[in-house]
């Protein structure tokens, strides 16, 4: 049993709204992208409100390019041919005091040319929601 | 419990012997440490082959056997389920457990 995919590990601040920024993020990447809790078998349209109302709250997740992309994982997994067609998401719990970030993994089929780009700018997404002052009081 | 996934052949290949010996992936893989790798999601689980990445026909048969603790993290979220042996790794008969075909 070989494992697929490359995991990129981010580390952020734990009051960052990670899964939105991912959604967004992913919503530039594939326009017609769709959403799976990794708990659920129903596939979400990212324009479907429960994806942003409930989706944020989920803690393993997966984002097809689009309909077909789901399809073909479900029925056949992971395969060399869709390999980069679906991005798995696993959002680490809470901070503890001997490490303050929170750990965000994102598994990706490769590392090269639109991926990579997409991890470039999830990163930097991030990392401009970093800079935002955790007690608004002290901005 | 510890899980290994496999095809068909892998799975007669593996059972054929009476202390099971889970190969080291040749070749290394391009992204992951060199090893035999396991996971502690049983079959049931839902959208295993998503979660692992493989293919729906690598999951057809399967192995199980009880944790000795001596397996390694893959690093990162997938590490909470995602275990390998950085070599051959052998199961001897006492931690068997289960094995045969999975309903995926």
């Amino acid at each position: 049993m070989n494992i697929g995919g490359i995991d990129v590990v981010l580390r952020v601040k734990p009051d960052v709204p990670v899964a939105d920024i991912i959604l967004r993020v992913t919503r530039r990447l594939w326009p017609e992208c769709v959403f799976q809790d990794a708990d659920q078998s129903q596939i979400l349209d990212n324009y479907d409100p429960t994806v942003w109302l409930y989706g944020t709250a989920s803690r393993e997740f997966f984002i097809y390019r689009d309909r077909d992309a789901a399809s073909a994982w479900g029925q056949d997994g992971g395969t060399p041919e869709n390999q980069h067609t679906m991005i798995h998401f696993l959002i680490g719990g809470g901070s503890t005091p001997t490490n303050p970030l929170r750990e965000v993994t994102v598994v990706v089929g490769e590392l090269s040319g639109q991926m990579a780009s997409f991890i470039s700018d999830l990163k930097q997404a991030v990392r401009r929601s970093n800079f935002i002052p955790m007690d608004p009081a002290a901005a | 419990m510890i899980y290994h996934y496999t095809d068909r052949t892998g799975y007669n290949a593996i059972r054929a012997s009476v202390d099971w010996c889970f190969k080291a992936n040749k070749p290394p893989p391009k992204n992951h440490p060199v090893g035999a790798y396991f996971t502690t999601l049983s079959s049931d689980t839902r959208n295993l082959a998503q979660r692992l990445r493989i293919p729906s026909e690598k999951l057809k048969f399967f192995f199980s056997f009880a944790d000795a603790g001596d397996l390694r993290q893959l690093e990162g979220g997938r590490g909470n389920h995602v275990f390998y042996a950085p070599q051959d790794y052998v199961v001897v008969k006492v931690r068997q457990r289960v094995s045969g075909e999975t309903a995926v």
